[in-house]
């Protein structure tokens, strides 16, 4: 019938121009009267668009996605047995679809696009940023410095920090817990949202939201001891040995030369993972700490010369992304002078 | 550093980027989507502002990533979906009806409740878990593993005009199974 017919062809037609809207291929001024003249173009094409935005939520929801990619890997062979199917199956023709189904199924499933399985290496240079999504749907956000190695599997989720800070948040995912390993430590979490930075003597570990357990690296998770928090901005003591558990609001500064971890829970605890903004705050800082983590940013080292000025108080506002300027900027509210000279820069009283 | 080596931004130079890359795909979307006489410009503010709160705006769209378009695109979708549901609803009190279950007799019909928002959300999946498996399978490859159609393609050994094609068979089934049309069963 001539109006089944029709149907067939608008819907084909308002499905195509809703693609290619989203590709950026159609002007939309098209549409628009075509809207305008067909109530039932206008009609499908509303529902094109609903049912885009319920694929929207189905990709958002990770359950249904792993759903679908182990329906996706868990069938035949694409390629072969479809044009099968369309033929018309004669006694011979059963028979040697069947020898020829099994052959396809020897050579192999053809798979969606599951994650790599090698370990892949990401780095960054000093004074850059740079943000990861993973496989799984987490996202890590690398800091100067930086060197992790990802490996995103079927059965887990590892990363390995070789240097610098990184803010991870981590996709809730009970069959594969999230292992970050540092200094013969492991980091493991569930979901949850939080910062490592690697030190000197160790790392600190800022937790933003959820849960992470900290544990020696070739021991299984015991124990559910949560770390002790002193009630009043003060600092307890723990063993860098145990296991423990850190929930969100908690930092704890790792010393592993020490064995002694030092843990409290920071009145301002996003100044701590301010840095993925580009911009760091420094309030009431000595000038001898604002050197040492605008360091961590700069290529070329900079020098305090002159150690009366270590003690100076510093507020202000520095994007990481330009240290030359932040120097700039703090030599005007500071009585300091910043010197470039070729592989270093020094830091000297103003008048000097 | 992006995608492309360029130094990474924050918040504001993010959006600004999003802007200038994708405010000309963002209208010709609108102008389509909504009804003559709606304010498009209303639409790109709330898009942005919704961007502007986002806690990990660079990580899920990285400067320079041309499928930033498609998901701004579909942020503005979801925004007008939204709208009109409230629309209704609003129309509903004011014509002092209590909200009724059935649909009405207007000519784009859509869930008047949540219920029936689930149920269209289902049966959606629904399809998707047991669609013909070549359409399936560029579509997948394309929403939920974002690949290009051009990625699609090379992943798939065929063409660009066949995932093309795959993508709209995709769609035509979904919709016929969220309405519950006959025929949805391929």
């Amino acid at each position: 019938m001539t109006d089944r017919y029709s149907k067939g062809l608008l819907e084909r037609t308002a499905a195509g121009d809703w693609l290619q809207l989203l590709e950026g291929a159609q002007p939309g001024v098209d549409i628009q009267g075509k809207r305008a003249e067909s109530e039932a173009y206008d009609a499908l094409f509303e529902e094109f668009a609903r049912v885009d935005d319920h694929i929207e939520s189905l990709v958002r929801d990770g359950e249904f996605a792993d759903q679908l990619q182990s329906v996706i890997s868990n069938s035949p062979p694409l390629t072969g047995l479809r044009k099968l199917r369309r033929n018309r199956l004669t006694p011979w023709g059963i028979a040697a679809s069947l020898l020829i189904g099994a052959a396809l199924l020897f050579l192999g499933q053809q798979t969606a696009d599951l994650p790599a399985t090698s370990a892949d290496r990401y780095v960054t240079r000093t004074g850059e940023q740079r943000s990861l999504a993973l496989a799984d749907g987490s996202s890590v956000m690398m800091n100067t410095g930086t060197q992790l190695l990802v490996e995103i599997t079927d059965r887990q989720r590892s990363i390995r920090m070789e240097r610098g800070e990184a803010y991870f948040s981590v996709r809730g995912d009970a069959e594969r817990p999230f292992v970050v390993n540092l200094d013969g430590r492991n980091l493991t979490v569930l979901g949850t949202a939080f910062n490592v930075r690697k030190t000197v003597d160790g790392f600190q570990l800022v937790v933003m939201d959820g849960l992470v357990a900290y544990h020696l690296e070739n021991q299984p998770l015991s124990s559910h001891r949560n770390v002790p928090v002193a009630k009043n901005n003060g600092a307890t003591s723990i063993s860098t040995d145990e296991q423990w558990l850190v929930k969100k609001g908690v930092a704890v500064e790792f010393d592993l030369s020490r064995g002694l971890g030092r843990a409290y829970q920071p009145e301002n605890i996003d100044r701590l993972t301010d840095w993925r903004s580009g911009i760091i705050r420094f309030e009431e800082t000595s000038l001898f700490d604002v050197i040492l983590e605008l360091n961590r940013y700069s290529a070329k080292k900079i020098l305090i010369g002159d150690q009366s000025l270590a003690g100076l108080k510093v507020n202000a506002l520095i994007r990481v992304s330009d240290i030359n300027m932040a120097l700039t900027v703090l030599s005007r509210g500071l009585p300091i002078e910043v010197n470039h000279q070729f592989d270093q820069i020094l830091i000297t009283k103003k008048g000097d | 550093m992006d995608l492309k080596g360029r130094p990474i931004e924050n918040t504001s130079a993010a959006l600004d980027r999003l802007y200038n890359d994708h405010h000309i795909t963002l209208r010709k979307f609108l102008r389509a989507r909504l009804a003559v006489g709606q304010e498009l410009d209303d639409i790109v503010q709330e898009v942005f502002a919704k961007l502007a709160r986002m806690d990990d705006l660079v990580a899920t769209l990285p400067p320079g990533e041309p499928r930033n378009g498609a998901y701004l695109c579909r942020m503005a979708n979801n925004l007008v979906l939204n709208l009109e549901r409230h629309k209704k609803v609003r129309r509903r009190y004011q014509e002092g009806e209590k909200v009724r279950l059935e649909q009405t007799e207007a000519a784009v019909v859509g869930p008047e409740t949540q219920a029936q928002s689930d149920e269209e959300l289902k049966r959606v999946g629904n399809a998707l878990l047991s669609m013909e498996p070549l359409h399936r399978q560029a579509f997948y490859l394309n929403r939920f593993k974002q690949k290009s159609y051009a990625e699609v393609a090379a992943s798939m050994g065929v063409s660009v005009k066949k995932v093309e094609y795959y993508m709209k068979q995709a769609l035509i089934a979904l919709r016929r199974a969220m309405v519950n049309a006959e025929g949805s069963e391929q």
